[in-house]
């Protein structure tokens, strides 16, 4: 039996784009297909570590169908391309030709069965993904292109005829066949850097120097306990949730409705005090739920399924109700500290109630929390609209929660304007439309009783009638829990697969700042096949993550452990001379990106005790100019710096070597970790030199180096270079003794031996190097 | 590690447009070639308002059919006495522009979602999310080393990788910024001397680790700092004033980075067409809005001595349906229509044209173009982004690039809209 599980099943259940199968395409004039046996003929060779073995001499899929559809056709086909609509749960379900990435043995079967039937002489498989024949997914890729040569050639093996002619695929090793992996000691410093913001300890480098791998591990136990860890969790949840999306251009109390929280303006009494501590408080509920979740060790499906909410001692007095519930007074004495902005802890809110008097329904006297979902938060920054009729909340929370893009689904209706006219209600009749509309429209349903903006309406205004009703992919919401429904939705969602390949997607994006990858589109292009397989390692390693966290009951740390430790984290480079389409296949491994304006604010506070966003520089409100998010209008980061940040990187390099430099080496300022241990501000011996460089490339670099290797002799070139020519100018009268006016301290400024001025441009420079301001 | 050296790991990436981190011996020329200014009237205008009128009662109560204009060989809808706040009337905007203007009616967008329909515009690619913004296309090409070279302000902006995409919106930050090496940027003092700065870049090489991601990454962050030190061109073209909406403020930004040869192209949006409720009191109040940015784009590039280098191209993601809802809106509609004007393109033309049922009113379907005559014909082709966007290449003359093959739009020869900008 084929083993589907080897390239990647659960992440099949990700998007690719699908396209809506069940009600366009004649289904009932399709042929109908066999029932389903169990084929036990061909065993599939386990490639759990990515590996694809397959190769011309070794290749086992000649005449042998079961074989070429394992590693072949399921992971460069049939799984990118098709299983989103034909499995049990889409769109297509009721075409005949339904996949299991569970079920290896239903999914080779209904293979078999599109490759064996005949429409117009040709086979199904042939025909329907091409568009040769009406396909409610319309085109997926073309005649002749990669993958329909695949299903060629899966269908001549089925044939059982001339399989001589079939090529076998192109030779290709183990996945990670000559990259080369960071050591343990700088890997404990990247990932302290990376989930803590900061340097590792002497006893954790310690660790992994001794223990290795087995060392990283111990460290990244501890690390993952730690308050830093939360607040990079936070940080990264904002990017993902757009928390900060309101506050910034609202007053903090909006997001609470006038007419159900009349203490919502109470910060009123001493706005300058009172502001910016109640605005925090309501701006970060939603990411201090999933760090309480964190903190308390607790299934990160509390994320959608927590009976509570998170407050503040200041966000607290906002949800005061009428009728004299007293928020804050409900949950005083959990606080360890009631005058801290940053202390949060559970609390529940009575069913709310009007001003006029109305009741919110509520079988159990409280209002239905379900963890983000329910938050006002939300439901105010994903508003909605007379005629989006909560669809912009329902996708998000595909997005979030599912990991699915259901905008992935749009492409596929050709000619919009006329599904729109010829049908009275297309979401609801039209193929092209229902696709993403049924399963869309019903979990916009569940958020019925939200307002545009996200006040709660009492009592519950009726649903619409020409949307498919409230529920979940498939399942209708019992009329008795309506009033709960989005705890109904939690409940489901936290049992669904795709939660935890959704959360391991998200625990990616938390340490390494880049998103996943989506599925190649361009079926056609010769680097297809090797896009694929790209693809495919980084669903292996997501899907891993994932299987990590649900044996460990949720805990969300496991897959950042498992992230941690895989070798497509720790991919630092490429023994050897790579062909295009092997660079293609290394395109995700070895993540790396830029690091943001926040993890660079934090690293230069860390190593220099430096506010590079400080008043001499540019003000806070800067950080989008260095690729940063306004929440609103700008909500991805750039992943490719631009001029204007490349002139920041400069400016501030140029800064704390000049303002710092100085006053560290003549001793008027010392700097969180001290960077010159070796030299002071008239050491000239070259050894002392050369051992300070090694030392600051591994404390601003992260590397290891070596006092030969060519990194630090670079470095000291610059160094050599930089003074000579300065005692040069000197004794040629161009420049002075002391420093230049811009970089003077207090006190004496003498630097007759241009040591200080030479370490300022070797600071400088190491500050604008790729490997400081990158993770 | 077997590191290889940068520059063959640069040669790799030739396709991202990011090559080896030059000394600043290098430093290019401020661009002055042509210069693309791309405006987008996000979330879908009513075209049937601007250029594609229809005074049929169900499709549009704006105004009759007796009341449609015409300029030229332009017909337009009726604005004088209608608008729902400030801005310019398309009875003014068609008078003074319309010698120059090419309408382009009847676009098939295909799809009716807003992130599809504004990928498909932008790019010309509806199923791929990688293809670049046509300007980041054309600027990667015509001023790679132009700091400023691809502006998106608040509108479609994909990269492809082929150039780094800048959002700068404020002078302040710039005139900053564009004196990063020194003290102030009234440039009094220097951090270091000019040698030493130079010894720091030329130390400054890159190894290639052969990881695709990180050779990228960190070739990308040496780019960003070569190509800031030419914002100085920028620092004599800063306007002492700007406008107080943030619409042609970033006109004004685009401007100043085309007349400083900072920039190659911009995209520009304005936002809330999207007018499911209301329809005609809000696209009264943005199609004058958007006008008058246009103009003053026009009128700013004379001053400036850039108009006869600049095209500006307006368009919108999609439409809005032939036919008002019950909330006197109108919803999305996958058919739609642009207007070019500028360098290279001749005006006073109209290309396609969409239907209306003589019976309802209901209708405007995109009708077919025979693209070489570029006539209405039965036998031609719909017209969709994809053709548009390849002689908005062919404009810019980069259709043949390594850039433009990397991401080809796949059409046909038979199928190419000969000599749609004239010119």
């Amino acid at each position: 039996m084929p083993d589907l599980k080897a390239p990647s099943a659960i992440g099949a259940l990700l998007l690719t784009a699908c396209y809506g199968g069940a009600a366009t395409a004649p289904a009932d004039t399709d042929p109908e297909p066999p029932a389903t046996t169990q084929h036990g003929d061909a065993e599939g060779t386990s490639a759990s570590d990515g590996s694809d073995d397959s190769s011309g001499e070794d290749w086992e899929g000649a005449c042998d169908p079961a074989a070429h559809f394992e590693a072949v056709l399921w992971p460069n086909v049939l799984q990118p391309q098709c299983l989103m609509c034909h499995r049990q749960e889409g769109s297509a379900s009721s075409s005949g030709f339904v996949l299991d990435p569970d079920d290896p043995g239903q999914s080779y079967d209904a293979a078999t069965w599109a490759a064996s039937t005949r429409v117009e002489g040709r086979a199904l498989l042939d025909v329907k993904p091409t568009g040769i024949v009406e396909h409610a997914g319309g085109v997926r890729f073309a005649e002749g292109s990669y993958p329909h040569n695949v299903v060629l050639d899966f269908i001549t093996h089925v044939d059982g005829q001339d399989c001589e002619d079939v090529d076998p695929p192109e030779p290709s090793g183990p996945f990670y066949d000559g990259v080369v992996f960071i050591d343990p000691v700088p890997l404990v410093r990247k990932l302290t850097l990376a989930l803590a913001g900061r340097l590792p300890s002497e006893g954790e480098v310690q660790l992994a120097q001794d223990d290795g791998l087995e060392g990283v591990e111990l460290v990244l136990d501890a690390l993952v306990d730690e308050e830093d860890f939360y607040k990079r969790v936070k940080e990264a949840f904002g990017d993902i949730l757009l928390t900060e999306n309101y506050s910034l251009s609202s007053e903090p109390e909006y997001v609470l409705a006038y007419d159900l929280f009349p203490n919502r303006g109470w910060y009123q009494e001493d706005t300058e005090q009172f502001n910016g501590p109640y605005s925090r408080g309501m701006r970060y509920e939603p990411v201090e739920l999933i760090a309480h979740i964190l903190r308390e060790d607790r299934p990160l499906s509390e994320v959608v399924t927590a009976d509570y909410m998170m407050v503040s001692p200041y966000s607290a007095r906002g949800y005061d109700l009428h009728g004299g519930f007293d928020m804050l007074a409900s949950v005083q004495d959990a606080f360890e500290d009631p005058s801290d902005p940053e202390e949060f802890v559970e609390a529940r809110l009575p069913a709310l109630r009007s001003g006029g008097g109305l009741q919110q329904t509520s079988e159990t006297g409280f209002y239905p929390h379900a963890g983000i979902l329910s938050t006002f938060h939300y439901t105010y920054v994903y508003e909605s609209s007379d005629s989006n009729r909560n669809r912009r909340r329902a996708r998000m929370f595909y997005k979030h929660f599912l990991g699915v893009d259901i905008m992935a689904l749009a492409p596929s209706v050709a000619d919009a304007a006329a599904v729109t006219a010829q049908y009275d209600n297309p979401t609801m009749e039209a193929p092209e439309c229902v696709a993403c509309h049924e399963t869309l429209d019903p979990v916009a349903g569940l958020f019925a009783v939200y307002g545009d903006t996200g006040q709660v309406h009492i009592p519950q205004l009726d649903w619409h009638t020409d949307m498919f009703a409230p529920g979940f992919e498939g399942d209708t919401i019992p009329s008795g829990d309506r009033w709960r429904a989005l705890q109904w939705l939690g409940e489901r969602v936290a049992a669904d697969p795709r939660f935890a390949v959704a959360m391991a997607e998200h625990a990616w994006y938390v340490l390494t700042q880049t998103r996943v990858a989506t599925p190649p589109l361009d079926t056609e292009h010769p680097l297809y096949p090797a896009r694929i397989r790209a693809y495919e390692e980084q669903r292996r390693v997501i899907e891993a993550a994932a299987d990590a966290m649900r044996t460990a009951g949720g805990d969300f740390k496991e897959a950042i452990r498992s992230l941690a430790l895989s070798e497509a984290y720790r991919a630092e480079g490429f023994g050897g001379s790579a062909s295009e389409a092997r660079e293609a296949e290394l395109e995700f491994t070895g993540a790396h990106a830029l690091l943001t304006p926040e993890q660079l604010d934090r690293k230069y506070e860390l190593l220099l005790g430096y506010d590079i966003h400080g008043e001499n520089v540019l003000s806070r409100g800067s950080d989008i100019l260095y690729g940063g998010l306004d929440y609103r209008s700008v909500v991805e980061r750039l992943e490719v710096p631009n001029a204007v940040m490349g002139a920041k990187m400069r400016k501030w390099a140029n800064q704390v070597g000049c303002e710092h430099v100085p006053q560290i080496l003549l001793g008027r300022r010392e700097t969180p970790v001290d960077l010159f241990p070796y030299v002071g501000a008239q050491t000239t011996d070259t050894d002392a030199v050369t051992d300070n460089i090694v030392h600051l490339h591994w404390l601003l670099l992260g590397r290891n180096d070596a006092p030969d290797s060519p990194e630090v002799l670079n470095t000291l070139s610059l160094f050599e270079s930089v003074r000579a020519a300065g005692l040069n100018a000197i004794e040629a009268d161009a420049s002075e003794a002391e420093l230049p006016y811009a970089c003077r301290v207090e006190g004496t400024n003498t630097d007759a031996d241009f040591v200080v001025r030479s370490w300022q441009a070797v600071i400088t420079y190491l500050l604008r190097h790729p490997e400081f301001l990158t993770q | 590690m077997n590191r290889r050296s940068f520059l063959r790991g640069a040669a790799a990436l030739s396709g991202l447009g990011l090559t080896t981190f030059e000394p600043r011996s290098a430093l290019a020329a401020p661009h002055d070639g042509l210069c693309f200014c791309i405006i987008n009237a996000s979330g879908g205008w009513d075209t049937t308002a601007l250029m594609d009128p229809k005074g049929t009662p169900g499709l549009n109560r704006l105004y009759s059919e007796s009341e449609i204009q015409n300029a030229g060989a332009l017909s337009f809808a009726p604005t004088e006495g209608r608008l729902n706040g400030e801005g310019l009337t398309n009875e003014t905007f068609f008078t003074r522009y319309g010698s120059e203007l090419l309408v382009i009616n009847g676009i098939d967008v295909s799809v009716n979602n807003h992130e599809p329909c504004t990928r498909y515009m932008g790019s010309g690619k509806l199923d791929s999310d990688r293809f670049p913004a046509f300007g980041a296309l054309a600027a990667s090409q015509l001023a790679p080393q132009a700091p400023l070279s691809f502006m998106a302000l608040g509108a479609f902006g994909t990269t492809g990788g082929l150039i780094a995409k800048n959002t700068l919106t404020d002078f302040p930050s710039l005139l900053t910024l564009a004196n990063a090496d020194y003290t102030s940027y009234v440039a009094n003092f220097r951090y270091m001397p000019e040698e030493t700065v130079a010894r720091i870049d030329a130390a400054l090489s890159q190894q290639a680790s052969g990881l695709p991601l990180r050779d990228r990454s960190e070739a990308a962050v040496l780019h960003a700092q070569e190509g800031s030190r030419n914002l100085e061109w920028v620092l004599d073209h800063v306007p002492a004033d700007t406008p107080d909406d943030n619409f042609r403020r970033n006109i004004e930004v685009a401007l100043t980075g085309f007349s400083s040869g900072a920039c190659c192209s911009a995209t520009i949006g304005l936002g809330q067409f999207d007018s499911h409720a209301n329809n005609d009191p809000d696209q009264m109040n943005l199609i004058p809005n958007l006008l008058r940015g246009i103009d003053h784009l026009m009128v700013r590039a004379e001053q400036l001595g850039i108009r006869d280098r600049l095209v500006v191209v307006m368009q919108s993601e999609m439409g809005r349906t032939p036919w008002y809802n019950e909330n006197d809106g109108k919803d999305h509609w996958s058919v739609g229509s642009m207007m070019v004007m500028g360098a290279g393109v001749s005006g006073n033309r109209v290309v396609g044209a969409t239907t209306v049922d003589p019976e309802t009113g209901h209708e405007q379907w995109p009708l077919t173009v025979d693209p070489q005559t570029l006539e209405l014909d039965d036998a031609g082709i719909r017209m969709r982004p994809e053709h548009i966007h390849q002689a908005l290449r062919e404009l810019a003359g980069v259709q043949n690039s390594d850039a433009a093959e990397e991401f080809d739009l796949g059409v046909p020869q038979a199928e190419r809209l000969t000599g749609l900008f004239g010119g």
